[in-house]
């Protein structure tokens, strides 16, 4: 049984549709990416799966249960977790608060002693990956750079241990040398077993840590299959350098 | 020197209730944007919560535990029944449904206990005025004054030091967010209407003591006092309805020592006149991040 | 073939705006023909409450001009109908009155009695000047803080008011105005005032107002002020709202401040609400709505059938249905529809444009909400 499997789904905003009948299915330790032109509907297909946005047809399913019907709080206890696009840090909260926070599916999984003995390991495990987390605890989550808001984002988001963890655009802004070590992270995080997945604009970054790739243009999805199938296609030139992917005939 | 001490008073005083206000209108307006016109008919249910307990003659105690539980009862009443269903309307939607559950509530006033203005009786000894010297200092200012470092410092011990304060910060700031961590907006709405008609209750006691009397038209007085206490101190955040509060009671305060008689009338005029006047200096108000303004 | 149909507020062709300003005015006149033939019908006894009917009316139309295109709320209606009734006051009291009303009234205006219409324009004329030496302060905020300063102005207004003696009588009761507020005139002018609203929606000034409402940033990208573009229609409210409040004059012949302040401006923002905050003709029908809602439960307040007299029960009925109406239509009655009139020729085409886009498409999505 794989872990997350999306079927046809449709759905948008107001009366336009952004995503349109796409479909794909993720086993256990599997990483996806999803890759495509500005307004493919990429970072729409993660709000429909984290369940900012309901849909509008079309059903998801998570180990098993169909959870087309829950909202983005209900999918975070059933253990889907979320970087979002532009990181989103609560600047009005600590370092230590916005892990905190990212804690709550992990509390309302566990309640009492033995959910705060789990919030306590969560937060060893998230020290051990970034050292650094544990000595600007108190500092204002407005107060890091770009990259530190990055790593506090995938922090956050690993709070409650996750089965699987979406990441929208986690090179978006970032200085080459940090986007490589943040792929360093996160292909740690898949040496550990976690499902992702990640959508980028960039693309060369994405794919070479990839199992699967789907590519998504107008809504839709235009390719779909294994990492080195999709590089292999010849309607996918994928520039070495990171740039978007060019798809043949299709405009820009 | 009495002078100052005397006018600090009174200014602290007056500025703690406004404060207290502000407060809880903040918490409401922080997590759903919604700026509650119906705040000031929390207070005026008070009064009459006192009304009909007085044949009872209970200790004022009891009095004051009831009123500030039935204050949250409403409170909690009307988030869940009038305000939920309008959790992600826009601010404007917000404010016009206040609208309507501030007629309905003042409605229901006149139903129940008639248009005509009721006494409000309140423990004697709060009346009583001490003299330090030249100072004269009233029980009930100091009462309030001690009453608004305790709201104070309940809120910021609810807020920065429980699961559900840190909840109701985080949506607060971003209630998408929040709610993809887990956290259930509606829990924390319900949280934050609590408090605030916590809040509500005990300023209801203070303001009931200082006017004496409750009608169903003595809702807008509280509320148009909270609205400019919170639209100059800033809104959406906590210091900046202490200030906001703070600083409208260190103004009357003014105005009622410095202002010639011929001019006392305009007070209200003028306060409305000083929120304009900070508004366009710095839009945000004194201690405010939101800002509405066009450049 | 003209047809009166309710269209949906688009970006706008030339021809439909004078279709649309026809439209509403058409509207307008219909009701006050209705009025005229009820009480040809009913004999006269309801003279007094269908005037104050139409005043209200064009009140809630001016409110409209000025909440609907640049979608912020207003508390200033009263205040700007107080000055209105004021200043018509002043100048058409007959003097032999006016000399025991305001005996300190400078010369030049002791011997003024003007009639109804020129009174009615200084009325507005005085309104808009409030409204432009507040709107040049206020225009700049929105939402919340707008609101506020709103009430600030109506607070303020009426403190000037109660403290102007010598022009105002102060507190006091003003009496001695000529009771030529009739149906023709009140609802004459409540057919020019939806024209002058639909003409202000349906132009240029509206669009910009509108698109300032929409996306403020986006509109000031496109080089649009949003100060200058929120004034217009804040001018067109204050001059809409003291023509009203001139009119008002004329019908009570005698006032005090208090009769401009919060208690009648709620009336007036749910009335407009019930319509539809987008719409001039949504106006007059949540205008119409009220009234006969409140006219209906009037005699139930007062005891009827059986019941006993239960004060308090249109204010509920009426705050109850605020909620319940915002929850389920907060578009209002009449959402963002106009009445459009359709010339002959035409096979009912679209009044919009092919090609509009941007601002006037995206004001399309929005405000069909």
């Amino acid at each position: 049984m794989s872990l997350i499997e999306l079927d046809s789904a449709t759905t948008g905003y107001g009366k336009s549709r952004a995503v349109e009948e796409v479909s794909f299915t993720i086993e256990q330790g599997e990483v996806l990416c999803v890759i495509g032109p500005n307004g493919a509907g990429k970072t729409t297909l993660i709000r429909a799966v984290s369940g900012s946005l309901p849909l509008w047809s079309g059903r998801l399913a998570f180990a098993g249960r169909d959870i087309t019907g829950l909202g983005p709080e209900e999918r975070a206890v059933c253990g889907v977790g979320l970087c979002p696009e532009g990181r989103r840090i609560l600047s009005s909260l600590t370092v230590r608060e916005n892990l905190l926070i990212g804690a709550t599916a992990l509390q309302r999984r566990c309640r009492g002693r033995e959910g705060r003995r789990l919030v306590g390991e969560a937060f060893e495990r998230v020290h051990e990956l970034f050292p650094w987390l544990a000595a600007r605890a108190a500092a204002s989550g407005g107060t890091l750079s770009g990259g530190q808001q990055q790593m506090l984002a995938i922090a956050r988001a690993l709070m409650s241990n996750p089965a699987l963890l979406l990441l929208d655009e986690p090179s978006l802004g970032l200085a080459p040398r940090i986007i490589d070590d943040v792929y360093a992270l996160l292909a740690k995080l898949r040496g550990g077993g976690l499902t992702m997945i990640v959508v980028e604009e960039g693309t060369s970054h994405a794919l070479n840590f990839a199992d699967k790739a789907m590519v998504m243009h107008g809504g839709r999805v235009f390719l779909q299959g294994t990492v080195a199938a999709i590089r292999d296609d010849p309607r996918v030139a994928v520039p070495y350098l990171g740039e978007e992917a060019i798809i043949a005939g299709a405009p820009r | 020197m009495t002078n100052f001490v005397q006018f600090v008073l009174d200014a602290l005083s007056v500025g703690s209730t406004y404060a207290m206000l502000a407060l809880g209108l903040t918490l409401l307006f922080g997590v759903m944007g919604l700026v509650n016109f119906a705040y000031g008919a929390l207070i005026i249910w008070c009064g009459y919560v006192v009304v009909v307990l007085a044949p009872l003659n209970l200790p004022f105690a009891l009095v004051a535990v009831l009123v500030i539980a039935a204050a949250t009862a409403l409170s909690l009443l009307v988030g869940q029944f009038a305000f939920r269903p309008f959790k992600s309307a826009p601010p404007l939607t917000l404010m016009l449904t206040s609208f309507g559950v501030a007629m309905a509530l003042q409605a229901l006033a006149i139903l129940l206990f008639g248009q005509a203005t009721r006494v409000v009786p309140m423990p004697a000894v709060l009346g009583t005025v001490w003299h330090l010297g030249e100072v004269r200092l009233s029980v009930l200012q100091v009462v309030t004054i001690v009453a608004g470092a305790a709201v104070l410092a309940g809120l910021y011990g609810l807020l920065q030091r429980t699961t559900i304060g840190l909840q109701i910060r985080a949506v607060a700031e971003d209630a998408e967010i929040a709610s993809q961590m887990g956290v259930r907006a509606d829990r924390v709405l319900m949280w934050a209407f609590a408090a605030s008609g916590v809040i509500a209750g005990i300023v209801a006691l203070l303001w009931l003591a200082k006017t004496g009397t409750v009608s169903p038209g003595a809702f807008l007085a509280p509320t148009f006092k909270a609205f400019i206490a919170i639209v100059l101190g800033g809104l959406g955040s906590i210091r900046g309805a202490v200030v906001g509060g703070l600083v409208l009671g260190l103004f009357e305060a003014s105005l009622a020592t410095y202002l010639p008689d011929s001019m006392l009338s305009y007070q209200q005029a003028i306060a409305f006149g000083l929120v304009i006047a900070v508004l366009l200096v710095r839009p945000s108000g004194i201690a405010g991040r939101l800002v509405e303004v066009s450049k | 073939m003209i047809v009166l149909r309710w269209v949906v507020d688009r970006g706008l062709h030339r021809g439909a705006l004078a279709g649309i300003v026809l439209g509403d005015m058409t509207f307008a006149s219909i009701v006050g023909v209705a009025v005229v033939v009820y009480l040809g019908l009913a004999g006269g006894a309801d003279t007094d409450l269908l005037l104050s009917f139409g005043i209200t009316a064009i009140l809630v139309v001016g409110l409209q001009t000025f909440v609907g295109n640049t979608g912020v709320v207003s508390f200033a209606p009263m205040a700007f109908m107080g000055v209105g009734a004021y200043a018509a006051a002043v100048v058409a009291i007959p003097p032999a009155t006016k000399a025991l009303v305001l005996p300190d009234l400078p010369v030049v205006l002791q011997d003024l009695a003007l009639p109804l219409a020129p009174a009615m324009l200084i009325g507005g004329g005085a309104a808009a000047i409030v409204a432009l030496l507040t709107g040049l302060v206020l225009m700049r905020l929105t939402g919340i803080a707008a609101g506020i300063t709103s009430l600030g102005v109506l607070v303020i207004v009426n403190e000037l008011i109660r403290n102007a003696d010598a022009f105002t009588r102060g507190s006091r009761t003003i009496f001695g105005v000529p009771a030529s507020a009739d149906l023709p005139w009140v609802f004459g002018t409540l057919v020019a005032a939806m024209g002058l609203a639909a003409l202000l929606k349906a132009s240029s000034y509206g669009l910009r107002a509108r698109a300032v409402r929409d996306d403020e940033l986006a509109a000031t990208t496109a080089g649009i002020n949003p100060l200058t573009a929120r004034l217009w229609p804040y001018l067109m409210f204050g001059f809409i709202s003291g023509v009203a409040g001139a009119l008002w004059a004329h019908h009570l012949t005698a006032f005090s401040p208090n009769s401009f302040f919060v208690a009648q401006t709620i009336p007036i923002i749910v009335m407009l609400v019930i319509g539809g905050t987008n719409s001039v003709a949504g106006a007059l029908v949540g205008a119409i709505l009220l009234t006969l809602w409140l006219e209906l439960i009037r005699p139930i307040e007062a005891g009827a059938l059986g019941i006993p007299a239960l004060n308090g029960i249109a204010l509920l009925s009426v705050g109850v249905g605020l909620i319940v109406l915002l929850r389920w239509r907060s578009s209002g009655a009449l959402g963002a529809k106009e009445a459009q009139f359709l010339p002959r020729h035409a096979s009912v085409p679209d009044p919009s444009d092919g090609g509009h886009s941007g601002q006037l498409a995206k004001e399309e999505e929005k405000v069909n909400e």
